[in-house]
């Protein structure tokens, strides 16, 4: 048995602890780390990972009498630290072996004894020992590293956090040689990982993990119908709620999983309207970090029978046994589903059980999804090669941790590192040059290259870049018509659609944009919802080609075939096969069958491509569009449709396709353009020290700044990007190629076709409210005015003033000191106004702008004189001042909705005016 | 060519060059590159094309109001070092103070106004004496917004041509320095006594590439 490799000491304290039986990454991973190779270990969570990697190395620190600091954990998450001191402290007591953890909130005293007296094994995060590097006496300590343990590395190779702290390593292998462990979920592609980690061996370690994934289709009952109604959302939506409320109830320990923010708000908040009994609670990336720690330990000790989460759950801290997890909507990919179907049946031994809650074609995708986990059969991971904007805060910091640098000595460190060993030695010069152009770095020329030396703006500049994570700000969203917030908006989508008059959906409804103030979003709501793009769309993963390919697929199968080869009930399989009957009456797109059909002033094609894919054809079948008519085009896309609001008719849009070619320049053309471009290349620009903290743009157009970049590293780093996170070039090429070897058909019918519908309307349905009747509208916004609070004044005798709503006040209102009719209505805050009448009654001196301002409550008064109530209604929007409020109430409004919605038409003028006041 | 730059005569008119006002825009927080060897290869490259002897600058060659920045200083010189030009007039702008302290080069005349054939140049913030019909001024930076069906904004640099009631003709060239600020010709007032008295209804714009846009009195936004 492995354990009995170790020590006798450690050997009692396993059995103490109660550890009879090795796990299996336990007993395969224990030698190969006791060996002393590089190791990867890709294990589920929940079956002593950790441990695997822990204990041959405490034995290690413990025998050898190591010195410290002998041992770095990573891990990517904060509060993944605090759990897994807890969890190591037992053992480290025993042994004798300091732990401690260090991040971006420890203090300063704790900081000090870290220097002073280091332990052995610290747990920090990748951003800390960016932070710990170049630190004089950490170094010293560093020196005496053995070993580097890397946990949840799939969590971290595709982002640029994964690239810089592949650098760091190597940063840190400059002052000692050490075993690198990592520790991993499963993943697509194991090689890549352990090559990114240049891991000599691989341990996989995954068998022990069983899954049962099973997709449903909760039909909506008559029931349900009249439940809709009274939760305000749709029939369906109401039956898989009924459904997640019956599997909580039967199950001791639900966790739930939505792929937003807003559904996951939504399901919580409904299942409270139908239970109020029931212990559940939601947890996001948005809500405060106190609330989410408390709702994690509440469900952890069982307070909570069910916690509603993003992918803010997906990894992370042990969070007790959940007997089931339950993913709403199809997850997307498939890793995404291990993952968190992974979270259940935490024991060794326990079967992880997962219940996908589907509807409507999501049913396709959600079934392709679970077939591919069965299988095992993972996406592939990408990695950011050639970052050179982590690259570029990376030199600076070599340039810190020592004097001595030089471009050989920082290049041969770099190419080391797997996302640079391609990178060739002028384009390593070009940003050399271009550090030292934004005085990064010193450059002095010397025999054959350079000395490169830090300045006194690298310190600055490195320790303001220590996290590769943007900083993002959230737009919140307010409707004119009841001027209340109704939910909030991605940076990135704002600056992708973030214009006055385009449509998006949000909170069941559409909405248009009238205007943008500051971080304020004022919206109205419109009933054009085919046009409007969902506001969540950012949060979305994308969805793989070769799940689309299987949805593609799987739309050529009978019911029996179905749900004969997959894990779904029988209203699943039932469901898929009428929505396919249905199709087949126009025609069926399936994985080689491109169908273009048109609605409206839509042209839909149906193409199994994938997100990436689709998005790529469509940019560029907009851009020539854009290009040949000179109308911009329109475009939304999911991972089976392109949808494009255009002049153009089906079969242009078929030629166009057919006859493809200079992708990549028409499509790079086409992003350098856009309003992405420029929110990713602010991103960029700061990570390479171009924007500092707290920039003001007030003055300043983007544009002009991205042009005196054009060419530079910085731009170039901006495209590749995007280019890597949101097209996939080559897949597209590849398949305009098929369709013209005629391995692909393209198909033109005649819309509109339930697929078609589908991507137009459909995939709003998930938290569509009914729509909100006119008449809705302006109750809403009466209720609003009649609210708002203004102040009365007496223009004659100046003694009447009084705050009231505007519901309150009388049809023609009078002054009860003086009987006079004279009464203006102003804003509530305008305290002053009693002073000025006053002033002018008693004949006083005034200011010029006391008098204008007289004269405007005197307007005001003679409004209400003539109008009464009218008037104070009218007086009460927003931005309408006497002079408006005149022009409105001279109109004719035969009907009370008719003022009102002049009103209502004056506010927005004004909205759409108001920035431009200043 | 669509550079912001005009030949009339044996000269080149440029206007707006505000070099230092990446200084400016540091403060702000955002770097840039140094401008002077940029400015001066773009205007190398216009005296080879347009085979011009002189190059006039409408005034605001520095940025910074009041004073002179340690860049300035610095970049200043060496922006005039770089020109091949055998002779420069500067008609001097109202961020042009003591200008003459920092340009040594005996190349460069430094002008209230200048006179070339019927034309008269100057920068633009303060009225002139002259008896000739067109006016050429800078100072002003013209831009246009122009909003497309889909609601996408654009502001473009343009050239602004009309007459005053007085049948003065006025040009108004755009900045050379496109980083300089903006003003929007079809919603904002110009600036400065002569480009005031233009009638809208008698002006009309143009794009850098020479598209005629029409009548400013036509092009208006709110």
């Amino acid at each position: 048995m492995v354990f009995s490799l170790f020590s006798d000491k450690l050997q009692k304290l396993i059995k103490e602890k109660g550890f009879i039986e090795p796990t299996l990454p336990q007993k395969l991973g224990i030698p190969e780390i006791l060996s002393g190779k590089n190791v990867l270990i890709i294990a589920p969570t929940g079956i002593g990972k950790t441990e695997t990697a822990m204990l041959p190395l405490f034995d290690k620190i413990q025998k050898e009498c190591l010195k410290p600091i002998s041992l770095l954990y990573i891990t990517p998450l904060r509060s993944l630290n605090r759990d897994l001191l807890d969890r190591l402290e037992w053992w480290a007591d025993k042994l004798d072996i300091d732990i401690s953890v260090r991040h971006g909130d420890t203090t300063q005293t704790e900081r000090k004894a870290q220097r002073e007296l280091p332990p052995h094994v610290l747990i920090i995060t990748p951003e800390t020992l960016q932070a710990i590097l170049p630190g004089k006496i950490m170094r010293e300590h560093m020196k005496n590293v053995k070993f580097v343990i890397i946990d949840e590395i799939h969590e971290l190779v595709e982002s640029k956090r994964g690239v810089q702290l592949s650098l760091a390593l190597e940063r840190l292998s400059e002052l000692s040689s050490f075993q690198t462990i990592g520790l991993s979920a499963t993943v697509g592609s194991p090689e890549l990982v352990a090559e990114f980690l240049k891991a000599e061996k691989i341990i996989r370690a995954e068998a022990e993990k069983k899954y049962n994934i099973k997709v449903e289709f909760p039909k909506p009952s008559l029931e349900d119908k009249s439940i809709s109604d009274e939760l305000f959302i749709g029939t369906e939506t109401t039956a898989r709620l009924r459904k997640l409320y019956e599997l909580i109830k039967s199950h001791k320990s639900v966790l739930a999983f939505t792929n937003t923010r807003e559904t996951a708000e939504v399901l919580s908040s409904r299942l409270r309207q139908l239970d109020r009994k029931l212990e559940q609670d939601v947890h996001h990336g948005s809500l405060s970090k106190e609330r989410r720690i408390k709702s994690e330990q509440k469900f952890k000790k069982q307070e909570l029978k069910s916690l509603i989460a993003t992918s803010s759950l997906e990894l992370g801290i042990d969070i007790g046994s959940i007997d089931l997890v339950v993913q709403y909507l199809s997850p997307r990919q498939v890793a995404k589903l291990i993952q968190r179907v992974g979270r259940s049946g935490h024991k060794i031994g326990e079967v992880s059980k997962g219940i996908i809650l589907s509807g409507d074609e999501d049913l396709f995708e959600s079934s392709a999804i679970s077939k591919m986990a069965a299988k095992k059969d993972l996406e592939q991971i990408k990695i950011h090669e050639m970052a050179m904007d982590v690259l570029a805060s990376q030199i600076v910091g070599l340039c810190l941790d020592e004097y001595e640098m030089n471009d050989e000595k920082i290049y041969r460190i770099i190419k080391r590192a797997y996302p640079y060993k391609d990178i060739k030695k002028n384009e390593f010069i070009e940003l050399l040059k271009f550090l030292e152009s934004l005085r990064l770095v010193w450059l002095e020329p010397k025999a054959n290259g350079f000395e490169v030396r830090r300045r006194k703006k690298s310190w600055q500049y490195y320790f303001d870049n220590l996290s590769t994570i943007p900083d993002t700000t959230q737009y919140r969203i307010i409707s004119i018509i009841e001027n209340e917030p109704i939910g909030s908006l991605d940076e990135e989508f704002i600056a992708e659609h973030g214009l006055p008059g385009n449509k998006f959906v949000c909170s069941g409804r559409a909405w248009k944009i009238i205007q943008i103030i500051g971080n304020r979003v004022i919206v109205e709501p419109i009933e054009d919802i085919e046009s409007a793009i969902p506001a969540w769309e950012g949060e979305l993963i994308p969805v793989p080609f070769d799940i689309a390919q299987n949805v593609g697929r799987l739309r050529r199968l009978e019911e029996v075939k179905i749900r004969n080869n997959y894990n779904v009930d029988a209203s699943s399989a039932k469901a898929m096969a009428e929505l396919i009957e249905k199709q087949k009456a126009f025609f069926l797109p399936d994985e080689k069958t491109i169908v273009i059909e048109n609605h409206k002033d839509f042209v839909i094609i149906h193409c199994c491509f994938g997100s990436l894919v689709n998005s790529t054809l469509g940019k560029y079948i907009s851009a020539i569009l854009t290009a040949e008519t000179g109308v911009a085009v329109n475009m939304k896309m999911d991972p089976y449709r392109i949808m494009l609001q255009t002049t153009a008719n089906r079969e242009k849009v078929k030629d166009i396709i057919i006859e493809a070619k200079n992708l990549e320049e028409i499509i790079t053309a086409s992003i350098e353009r856009s309003s992405l471009f420029k929110h990713r290349f602010l991103q960029v620009a700061r990570r390479f020290g171009i924007v500092r903290r707290g920039a003001q743009f007030e003055r300043i157009n983007v544009k002009k700044i991205i042009q005196q970049y054009e060419g530079s590293p910085a731009y170039k780093e901006t495209l590749r990007e995007i280019f890597l996170e949101k097209m996939d070039i080559e897949k597209t090429k590849e398949i305009i190629e098929k369709i013209n070897e005629g391995k692909i058909k393209i198909k033109v019918i005649d819309g509109l076709s339930p697929l078609g519908e589908l991507g137009l309307v459909h995939q709003f349905s998930e938290v569509m409210k009914p729509r909100m009747p006119e008449g809705e509208i302006f109750n809403a916004f009466k209720r609003r005015l009649l609210a708002t609070r203004v102040r009365l004044l007496c223009v004659n005798c100046g003694e009447y003033n009084l705050v009231r709503t505007v519901r309150e006040v009388d049809e023609q209102p009078e002054c009860p000191k003086c009987n006079s009719r004279l009464i203006a209505t102003i804003r509530k805050s305008q305290t002053n106004a009693v002073e000025i009448i006053k002033k002018k009654l008693k004949k006083k001196d005034m200011k010029k702008d006391e008098i204008a301002e007289f004269q405007n409550i005197r307007r005001s008064a003679d409004l209400v004189l003539v109008y009464g109530k009218k008037a104070v209604v009218c007086l009460a929007g927003h931005g309408i001042g006497p002079q408006t409020a005149a022009r409105i109430l001279s109109m004719l409004h035969p009907t009370k909705e008719k003022l009102l919605r002049d009103i209502l038409s004056a506010e927005k003028q004004f909205i759409k005016t108001k920035p431009y006041w200043k | 060519m669509n550079e912001p730059a005009m030949k009339i005569g044996d000269c080149l008119i440029i206007a707006d060059l505000h070099i230092g006002i990446t200084r400016d825009i540091w403060e702000r927080g955002i770097s840039l590159p140094r401008q002077a060897k940029k400015l001066a290869d773009r205007i190398n490259g216009l005296k080879k094309k347009t085979k011009t002897k002189r190059l006039v600058i409408l005034g605001d060659v520095k940025h910074k109001v009041p004073g002179i920045s340690f860049q300035e200083k610095k970049e200043i010189p060496e922006f005039f070092s770089l020109l091949k030009y055998r002779e420069i007039i500067i008609t001097k702008g109202n961020h042009d103070g003591n200008i003459e302290k920092i340009i040594k080069d005996k190349r460069v005349k430094i002008r209230k106004q200048f006179v070339v054939g019927g034309y008269v140049f100057s920068h633009g913030h303060r009225r002139i004496k002259t008896k000739n019909k067109i006016i050429v001024i800078g100072h002003n930076q013209p831009h246009i917004k122009l909003i497309d069906k889909m609601g996408a904004v654009y502001i473009e640099p343009v050239w602004l041509k009309g007459m005053t009631k007085e049948r003065v003709k006025i040009i108004i060239v755009p900045a050379f320095n496109e980083l300089c600020g903006a003003t929007i010709v079809n919603k904002d007032e110009l600036l400065g006594p002569i480009a005031k008295k233009l009638i809208k209804e008698k002006s009309r714009v143009y794009l850098l590439d020479g598209t005629d846009l029409g009548k400013l009195s036509d092009l208006m936004v709110k």
